[in-house]
């Protein structure tokens, strides 16, 4: 067992337990920093997925911009211990329901993919499309060749798109509009 | 001499499994959140499950591939990003007109 | 002149959409400016696309340019756009264009002094641009991406006049309504919820027609013959289906054919939609909301006709089972709408469902076969309905207009003498719908009827069961009879006899001068020899023809042999004695009925009150055999959001005594709508929950219970 492994499960924990939190606190302002602490044990996810330029956009854009959004939206909601909004038992039941399903079968997925791991058969090597030629790495620069490349259309359409949002979340919340 | 390279576990289940306990807390935090802030911290769980379900698999199945599905991760943070801030007008929008968030008096999709 | 027809259909396509989008945005301000814009852009894409047509047909040839948008990596999938203009397509969006450009010219004086004037000229504009993308699109994938453009335009002029009330709410249509206009249902009756009706109806439509899609996209592309491409561009899904991609296919144990078939239905049924076939037909007489002049485009050349051209298209991959559903789809919509038309009080009504009639009239055709002549037949009929009924929607307007929006026949008669030259145009249009000899529909309809009988020959030789074809070919012949009827009898009562009520009539004129040189154009075209270049109405052939060669694909081939030269020629002949003598039989009723004899005219209104049966007859034909009725029982207001509250609310009891049933249908889905408004709760999480719990749930069981 190596250092990175060490280090591996316990921001896995971080991880599963600010999601804990998020999902379950009643007080809301403890829900949205627990959602931090799950938000930055994804970027640490993601720094041992070697996605090291996506972890540090998780860090800015989820940390330092959503996350700063939802508190201020917690400030703002009058019922920031969350007293009155006690979900009620039978939104709890379904709720419970429908998550254990979720993990039912997502984690069977994981599941049977463990146990082909456990056989020899990890990190597959899929031969895959030849149009994306022979760089392996993800570095950032690559990254960017493949914004301006393949995914040069999408790229546009989100920055149309975020355009969009900024003028339409201005005029929902615009002083005259009722 | 300790290498400094982070390297997690050389499989996909752990990450999967992961995954699979943050999207489905997110889908339990949508459904029991009657406050519509708690709902978006749901929907956001559920958004970063499945980034790093993309990303996992990337890694770990399409080696070839990782860079495209780290661009396609990117592009849903910025849509998170843009669905967080009309989400977050909506509720000041609905905030304003019925001076309440509570998911459970906004019925109006129930016709009454 | 030699027009490329590409260049001739990208003016076609893009000059009206540039309009409408000026239009969408400065529509208030340019107003008066915008309808001259239109009309312009109109004559220049009609005129365009007509010498392209004309280029096209003197050439040949098959005009195809497409390029990649959407790619598949790895799967060596791309979709594409473009256009494909062979005879077929070049020639609808020519006729598009053309009505269009008419259409405009006779909006302009009769929305003359509307509030939202300009905003017409957009969305018609729109609407002609969503329905050309239609006509030229090169495979299935445009055809529904412009498909979905032509349902947002028709929801744009159906809901026109969006601010208007519903009718039970508004105190003219209250005060103006007669005791015989019963049957609809009057809290959902006005634009906006016309509109709306027309979008979810379609939609139902729209889903078969993206399953079909998909299940043809997936069969050709992962067919081992798939060279990469565009799976569902007409040349390489038509290809594959003729190579037997369909033939190697298999799903949930379907074998090949019945997916064939299954692909074919369900691209069908979306043509149902837009086509407003039965049961999918209702949204079309509310659509009657919308501005006359709209439903002239709406109901003749486009987003009904582009049902009939879809189903026209994908001809090569429509298997024989197909067919007979679709025939008999024909035969009932054409026959149930034909009995709902002759009991309308309301001019516009009468016309929309001969709209919906004749809608089944060609898809009866279609469904013959080509075999038995029925491709021809269905085409032509699309074309020569288009014209004339264009016209009598145009008809329809200026009537309308000349009595200040009344629209009950039992209010109008003696109009011939007041608006002359618009009896006389509107007298043709009926003369060819009609199917007498001499006028446009005689030569198109009598090849439909004489393609279904043919169709009962063939079937009867090829061992098919008998029956499979004979109904729809008597629903066919009967709904002839029915349709002399009806058109006549609207024609009768509103132009012929005495003004019954004379300070309307009184003041009555014809449109315009160029409103009229409209209506007159299109009389001239009603007539046959225009069509088929002689004015001997045995005369079969047509400069036409070359159009209506069907696709020839492996498929066709097993359609059944053609008859033998004889027996063509006397089903030929037979068809057009029995038609003429039906259409002769259905004319003179309603001549006796509404025209000569007063008395017994009297007499008819009160049996329908009085008489038990007939009465009884006639509640069920004047509330549309009670499908609008079921269906806002069943699923807008039972299993909608009312629930079990609509059991006690609905006047479904009150209306008609055949209490029993109805009620135990009415506490079933009462039940129902009880049972489905429990997860109604309006709680945008319960919603949530109870979506994933289902998506889920279902694969956590398929997952944790497969190997």
């Amino acid at each position: 067992m190596n250092v990175a492994t060490l280090i591996f499960w316990p921001v896995v924990a971080v991880t599963l337990a600010g999601a804990a939190g998020a999902a379950f606190a009643r007080n809301l302002v403890y829900a949205a920093l627990s959602l931090g602490a799950s938000l930055v044990g994804m970027a640490g996810l993601y720094f041992f997925l070697q996605a090291e330029y996506v972890a540090v956009i998780q860090m800015i854009v989820y940390v330092g911009g959503i996350l700063i959004l939802i508190l201020f939206g917690v400030m703002f909601s009058r019922d920031i211990l969350g007293t009155s909004t006690e979900p009620s038992i039978g939104s709890r039941i379904l709720g419970g329901l429908a998550s254990l399903a979720t993990l039912a079968a997502m984690g069977r997925i994981a599941w049977n993919i463990a146990g082909t791991e456990s056989l020899g058969l990890r990190a597959q090597r899929i031969p895959t499309a030849d149009w994306v030629g022979q760089i392996s790495s993800t570095s950032a620069s690559h990254l960017g060749d493949l914004l301006m490349g393949p995914w040069l259309a999408p790229f546009l359409v989100v920055a149309v798109l975020l355009t969009v949002v900024l003028v339409a979340a201005l005029g929902l919340v615009r002083k005259d509009a009722q | 001499m300790i290498d400094l390279v982070l390297a997690g576990p050389d499989r996909l289940a752990p990450y999967l499994l992961l995954a699979a306990a943050l999207f489905s807390l997110g889908v339990f935090a949508c459904v029991t959140r009657r406050n519509a802030v708690g709902y978006l911290m749901g929907i956001e769980l559920m958004l970063n499950a499945a980034n790093l379900n993309m990303v996992a698999y990337g890694r770990f199945r399409t080696e070839l591939l990782a860079g495209h599905a780290q661009v396609a991760t990117l592009f849903v943070i910025a849509l998170a990003a843009a669905e967080a801030a009309v989400a977050l007008a909506l509720v000041y929008a609905i905030f304003r007109n019925i001076r309440d968030v509570d998911l459970d008096k906004i019925r109006s999709l129930n016709g009454e | 002149m030699n027009v490329n027809p590409a260049t001739s259909a990208l003016i076609g396509l893009f000059l009206p959409l540039a309009v409408s989008v000026l239009g969408a945005f400065t529509w208030r301000r340019l107003g008066k400016t915008l309808d001259l814009l239109s009309v312009g852009v109109a004559l220049v894409g009609a005129v365009a696309t007509g010498i392209g047509a004309w280029t096209l047909g003197q050439s040949g040839t098959v005009v195809s340019v497409s390029f990649p948008w959407l790619w598949f990596p790895g799967t060596g999938i791309a979709f594409e756009l473009g256009l494909h203009l062979d005879a077929l397509s070049a020639m609808m969006l020519f006729v598009v264009q053309a009505l269009g450009f008419l259409v405009l010219v006779f909006s302009r004086w009769y929305l003359h002094d509307d509030r939202f004037y300009g905003r017409f000229f957009a969305s018609f504009s729109f609407f002609v641009f969503a329905m050309s993308g239609v006509v030229v699109a090169p495979g299935l994938l445009q055809a529904f991406i412009c498909w979905e453009l032509v349902g947002l335009g028709s929801y744009f002029l159906i809901g026109y006049w969006h601010d208007k009330p519903e009718a039970s709410e508004d105190p003219e249509y209250q005060a103006g309504k007669p005791w015989y206009a019963t049957g609809l249902i009057e809290s959902k009756l006005s634009p906006s919820s016309a509109q709306f009706k027309a979008f979810v109806v379609n939609r139902v439509g729209d889903f078969g027609f993206l399953s079909g899609l998909a299940l043809c996209a997936w069969v050709v592309g992962t067919w081992s013959g798939f060279q990469g491409g565009d799976p569902l561009a007409w040349k390489t899904l038509f290809g594959a289906v003729a190579d037997g991609a369909f033939a190697q296919a298999s799903f949930l144990g379907w074998s090949g054919m019945a997916l064939l078939t299954l692909a074919g239905l369900l691209v069908f049924l979306g043509a149902m939609g837009k086509s407003a076939q039965f049961p999918l037909h209702v949204w079309l007489p509310d659509a009657m909301q919308g501005p006359t002049t709209a439903s002239a485009i709406i109901h003749a050349a486009t987003m009904v006709a582009a049902g009939v051209f879809l189903t026209a298209r994908i001809y090569p991959m429509l298997t024989p089972e197909a067919l007979v559903a679709i025939q008999w789809v024909g035969g009932i919509t054409a026959f149930v709408a034909a009995t709902i038309a002759c009991v309308q009080w309301d001019f516009k009504a009468v016309l929309a469902y001969s709209t919906i009639s004749q809608l089944g009239y060609m898809m009866l055709g279609l469904g013959a076969g080509a075999a038995a002549g029925g491709y021809a037949a269905g085409v032509s009929h699309l074309f020569t309905h288009a014209v004339f009924k264009c016209m009598l929607f145009l008809g329809a307007a200026a009537v309308i207009h000349g009595l200040h929006g009344v629209q009950d026949l039992n209010r109008m008669g003696g109009l011939a003498k007041k608006m002359p030259l618009t009896a006389i145009a509107t007298g043709i249009g009926t003369l060819a719908i009609l199917g007498v000899p001499g006028f446009s529909a005689f030569w198109s309809k009598d090849m439909i009827l004489a393609a279904a009988n043919a169709k009962v020959a063939i079937a009867a030789s090829s061992g098919m069961p008998v029956w499979s074809s004979m109904v729809p070919w008597i629903l066919g012949l009967g709904t002839a009879g029915l349709t002399a009827f009806y058109m006549s009898r609207q024609w009768f009562l509103a132009f012929l006899g005495k003004p019954r009520d004379h300070h309307l009539v009184d003041h009555a004129h014809d449109p315009d001068k160029p409103s009229v040189a409209v209506l007159l154009l299109l009389a001239l075209l009603s007539f046959q020899f225009v069509w088929t270049g002689s004015v001997n109405p045995a005369q079969a052939g047509s400069w036409f023809s070359g159009l209506l060669a069907a696709p020839v694909a492996g498929l066709n081939a097993s359609l059944g042999h053609a008859l033998p030269e004889g027996v063509l020629h006397h089903i030929h002949l037979s068809t057009m004695l029995s038609s003429v003598a039906l259409v002769a039989l259905g004319v003179a009723a309603a001549w006796l009925l509404y025209l000569n004899l007063a008395s017994v005219r009297h007499r008819t209104a009160e049996w329908l009150r009085r008489d038990v049966p007939t009465n009884l007859v006639w509640k069920f034909l004047a509330n549309l055999w009670f499908i609008d009725k079921a269906y806002d029982f069943l699923f807008v207001e039972g299993l909608g959001r009312r629930g079990g509250k609509a059991v006690a609310k609905t006047d479904m009891g009150g209306t008609i005594s055949l209490d029993r049933a109805i009620d135990q249908a009415a506490g079933l889905s009462g039940w129902a709508g009880r049972f489905a408004n429990l997860f109604q709760s309006g709680r945008s999480g319960a919603y949530a929950g109870w979506t994933s719990l289902a998506v889920f749930g279902a694969l956590a069981l398929v997952l944790l219970y497969s190997k």
